[in-house]
Parts: C-alpha cells; sequence; structure tokens
C-alpha cells in the first residue's frame, strides 16, 4: 500500500460527493504537506 | 480535490533527479484526481519556478499564489480562481511563504491574501485560502480577514489532522500530512452568518456523557460519605453540573446554526485498495527493498 494509491482509490470514491450534493450544500476534499510522498505509510 | 501546498518534495532544497520525478509523477497524479487548484509551497519550489510551472501545466493543475513574484516584482503564478460546483460559487486563492531566493520572492502573504479575499467577497458564495505558508501566518490572516474568507487550508509544518480553529467567521482547516489522511470538509451553505463547526456539537454531547457518569458515581458516593466527604462531593457535583449545563447551552446554540461545517479525515489504511497501474508507477520511481534484504 501506498500513500499515493490510497490516495487516488479514495479520492475517487469521494469526488461523486461534489457533483450530487444539494445546491446548498458541499463537501471539499483535499489534501496538504504530503511532502514529496509516494512511499507505503504503514 | 483541492490541495493546500508543500506536496511535491520532502524539503525544499534542490532536489536531483529521482526527486523531479517523483515530483511529476505527484503532480499528474493529482491531474487525474480532477484536483481543481493548490497553492505553491516552499517544498513544492525546490526544483524552481519554470520546472513547477511546466510540470504543472503538463498535469493540468492550477497553482495560485497571490504573493510570489519574480524579480521584476510580476506574479510568477495565478493569484486566485474561480469555479461553481453543485450549484456553489467558490472563490479560490493562494498564499506562500515570505522569501527571497533564487529570483522567487514572496512578499507578506497576509496582506496579500487580504487584497484577494476582497477581491471575491461578494462575487462568490465561498471563499477559501489555500495557505501554504506557517501556522502562524495563517492565524493572523484569520484574525484580519474575519469575514471576508470562509476557510484558510494550511500546509507548511506538517501539522497533520486536528480540529477547525476559528471564532465563526472563518475557521483554520488542518490538512493532514504525508498523504496519509485525504480531509473532507461537509458544507451547509443553507443560510448567512456565522460558522458553526459540526464537530463541536458532537464533541460537546460526548462530554455531556461522560460528566454524567461522573455525576452519577459521585452521587453514588455521596449517599455513603462521610459529613467531610459529602461536602467535598457537593461541591465537585455541582462544578460538574456547572459544566455540563454549559456544554447543553452551547449544543442547543450550534443545532440553530444557519451555517455549518464538519470536518474529518480518511485516514488511508489497507481497507483501501491499490490502484494497480499507479502501483507499477510507483514501484518504478520508488522500489521497495524486499524483505529478504538487510
Amino acid at each position: 500500500m501506498t500513500a499515493a494509491l490510497k490516495l487516488w482509490a479514495v479520492a475517487l470514491l469521494l469526488q461523486p460527493d461534489l457533483a450530487v450534493a444539494g445546491p446548498k450544500k458541499l463537501t471539499i476534499v483535499f489534501t496538504g504537506d504530503n511532502g514529496g510522498e509516494i512511499a507505503p505509510c504503514g | 480535490m483541492l490541495d493546500a501546498g508543500n506536496a511535491l518534495f520532502k524539503t525544499a532544497a534542490p532536489g536531483d533527479e529521482q526527486a523531479r520525478k517523483r515530483a511529476e509523477f505527484i503532480l499528474r497524479s493529482m491531474g487525474e484526481l480532477g484536483t481543481s487548484a493548490m497553492a505553491v509551497g516552499s517544498r513544492d519550489l525546490a526544483a524552481g519556478p519554470e520546472f513547477l510551472k511546466k510540470a504543472a501545466a503538463r498535469a493540468r493543475v492550477q497553482l495560485l499564489s497571490a504573493n510570489l513574484a519574480d524579480g521584476s516584482g510580476k506574479l510568477l503564478f495565478s493569484a486566485a480562481t474561480k469555479l461553481t460546483v453543485a450549484g456553489v460559487r467558490v472563490g479560490l486563492f493562494g498564499i506562500s511563504p515570505v522569501q527571497d531566493a533564487d529570483g522567487v520572492r514572496g512578499s507578506p502573504p497576509v496582506q496579500a491574501a487580504l487584497a484577494e479575499a476582497h477581491k471575491l467577497r461578494g462575487k462568490v458564495d465561498l471563499v477559501i485560502a489555500l495557505a501554504a505558508v506557517p501556522y502562524a501566518d495563517a492565524l493572523q490572516l484569520s484574525k484580519e480577514a474575519g469575514s471576508a474568507v470562509d476557510f484558510i487550508l494550511q500546509s507548511h509544518e506538517s501539522r497533520g489532522t486536528g480540529i477547525p480553529q476559528g471564532d465563526g467567521r472563518n475557521f483554520v482547516i488542518p490538512t493532514g500530512e504525508r498523504g496519509r489522511q485525504l480531509g473532507r470538509l461537509e458544507l451547509d451553505l443553507s443560510g448567512s452568518g456565522r460558522w458553526v463547526d459540526a464537530g463541536q456539537r458532537a464533541r460537546n454531547e460526548q462530554l455531556i456523557k461522560v460528566l454524567d457518569v461522573q455525576i452519577a458515581e459521585a452521587r453514588k458516593r455521596f449517599d455513603s460519605g462521610s459529613p467531610e466527604v459529602k461536602q467535598s462531593l457537593s461541591q465537585t457535583m455541582q462544578s460538574f453540573q456547572a459544566r455540563r449545563d454549559s456544554l447543553a447551552k452551547e449544543s442547543s446554540s450550534l443545532a440553530k446554526a444557519p451555517r455549518s461545517l464538519k470536518l474529518d479525515f480518511l485516514t488511508l489504511g489497507s481497507e483501501y485498495p491499490d490502484d494497480p497501474a499507479l502501483k507499477a508507477q510507483v514501484a518504478v520511481l520508488e522500489p521497495q527493498p524486499s524483505a529478504s534484504e538487510p
């Protein structure tokens, strides 16, 4: 398992939330401080 | 999908060829994920602004920084962008740390942020700062911006996860670290006015449950205690009850809020499967030692 792979899988699952949320509701998914990480994160 | 910056390199020092390849891979993955924008942090500039601009353009990731300029004072990246998602108009701007090296000058980020926030406010429903700056700068922006900004997504020191910090006019939001988490901010924009952290209500309710248990326990001991113990327990129970009442009152007030946020983090554990194609690319870029190696 790697950080990048997991991020990929989870973000794809969450992306549809952005599109189907009601007009007054919004879900934002985000990352930060990845620090060049692609290696296994345990 | 947004990124608060400091995504690409392990340090701000110039990276080698391998580090640049890894940075390009990360940007490409972010582009394929549909990342709408990313702030430029100090750990994104390790290979210089030209490398970053070209790699981001290839990956179709929008870079934002309202305060990074070249030697002539011209901004190196777009300061802000607007997009509409699920009927909500979102204004985004980026800020970077103060710096003056290798032809990149970072002016004071809070001033630049305030200028962008005021430009966006009134034109959008939501103003979000992608703040690749020290936490102290993010807190200063929170204080000075008031309701000109809604959320400040901060990266710089790899602070990891946490709870939203704010007074209801805006909140500073932690963004995780090292790709270990994915942040999720659920917003209800049904009304106007101050923001309320729905997570605070949940935390209050948890504390109320704990206090209820402690009060019940104190009552039991009170019934069988000596006069001295009873006097001490009476004061304790009064203190617990006052705290409980205060939390219940706050929760009731939070429940009536017209605009709320709920922050949580998905920790990327083994329950999330690998993408085989990405896994193959990672194996090339960063081979893992086999179990038999010392």
